[in-house]
């Protein structure tokens, strides 16, 4: 297996409310940085670093008016996410696979049976797979037997 | 100042370039090496354009540079569900060059001056850095000191958008955009993820 790290996985979600920000649209960024970073991410707060980081960002905006009432629907998103990152002078490139819809189309999806049976199995997939080393790592450890 | 210090510095003018991008159409000035994909193959248009030295960018993205910067941009070839028409097929032309047009899928180089047109708004947007970058806009608001890789991408309202991109094969990325009415049902051939592999 290719040692990537299988970073930012989110799926299934219909999201009624989201983040606070100023993008008027749904929008996701990933970076990775090396070296002295200054920068604003689509969140809108402010990141600074310095050495190796890495970030994923997904952007939902509020809306400026009452959807439910003028029949719009700005609110609900429903998608997949997929981020694959590794080293990538070692040929572990930086893949995305991501399927979003917004709106009226995540509503229309949310009531499709191919839709739900795509995204109940993409939820499947993310709940059964193994951790990663950095999960494996951070895992608490199992309480160890007690005298 | 050493003199080797003052060669870099030749050096960098030497390389200098500008970017601009404003109202659906693209200029570089300066040496730049680009590709692009197959406007005949695919469902999305693909562009990555490299350079090397100081750089300035302005128009929907304005920024300034030293080094070596490079961009992907993917938008898609039409939006499904509407009855727009296909986006039109991006032209890109070296007006002061007197080697052959450039081609699809392979690398050219443009030294003086290469224009792109027309171009529409991409939904995804890679940007990589190595050395020193100011840049402000949409696609990405830093100041990055070494190596900065960034992507962004974008869903409009009421549609739904497919993405499959490879860092070592972007010219292979496939955007799919649909955007048809409210009462419409969605296609279900977005969710056939065999058809997404390069």
């Amino acid at each position: 297996m290719k040692p990537t790290y299988q970073a930012g996985v989110a799926t299934g979600m219909l999201l009624v409310a989201a983040l606070a920000g100023c993008a008027k649209v749904v929008a996701f960024s990933t970076a990775t940085k090396f070296g002295l970073d200054i920068s604003q991410r689509a969140d809108q707060t402010i990141d600074v670093s310095m050495g190796y980081d890495r970030v994923e960002v997904a952007s939902i905006p509020t809306a400026d008016k009452n959807a439910s009432q003028n029949g719009d629907d700005t609110y609900a998103v429903l998608g997949t996410f997929n981020v694959e990152y590794g080293n990538p002078f070692l040929d572990q490139p930086l893949i995305i696979k991501q399927f979003f819809a917004t709106g009226w189309a995540a509503r229309t999806a949310a009531k499709t049976p191919g839709f739900i049976q795509h995204f109940g199995k993409k939820t499947g997939q993310i709940l059964e797979r193994p951790a990663t080393a950095e999960e494996q790592r951070t895992m608490p450890a199992p309480p160890g037997p007690t005298r | 100042m050493t003199r080797g210090a003052m060669g870099l510095i030749g050096l960098g003018l030497l390389l200098a370039g500008c970017a601009m991008r404003l109202h659906g159409v693209e200029h570089y000035v300066g040496p730049v090496v680009f590709r692009y994909s197959d406007p005949d193959a695919g469902n999305s248009y693909v562009s990555q354009v490299a350079r090397i030295g100081v750089f300035v960018e302005g128009g929907t993205q304005w920024g300034v540079g030293l080094g070596y910067a490079e961009r992907v941009a993917v938008a898609p070839r039409r939006v499904e569900g509407t009855s727009a028409e296909q986006q039109a097929v991006p032209r890109w032309v070296r007006p002061f060059s007197f080697v052959r047009p450039p081609e699809p899928g392979r690398w050219n180089l443009s030294l003086l001056y290469l224009r792109v047109a027309p171009t529409s708004t991409p939904l995804f947007v890679r940007r990589e850095a190595f050395g020193l970058e100011a840049t402000a806009g949409p696609e990405a608001m830093a100041l990055s000191i070494g190596v900065a890789i960034r992507t962004w991408s974008e869903v409009p309202d009421n549609a739904m958008v497919r993405l499959h991109f490879d860092a070592s094969r972007p010219l292979q990325t496939r955007l799919r955009v649909w955007a048809g009415a409210a009462d419409a049902e969605p296609p279900l051939n977005f969710t056939e993820e065999e058809d997404w592999t390069p």
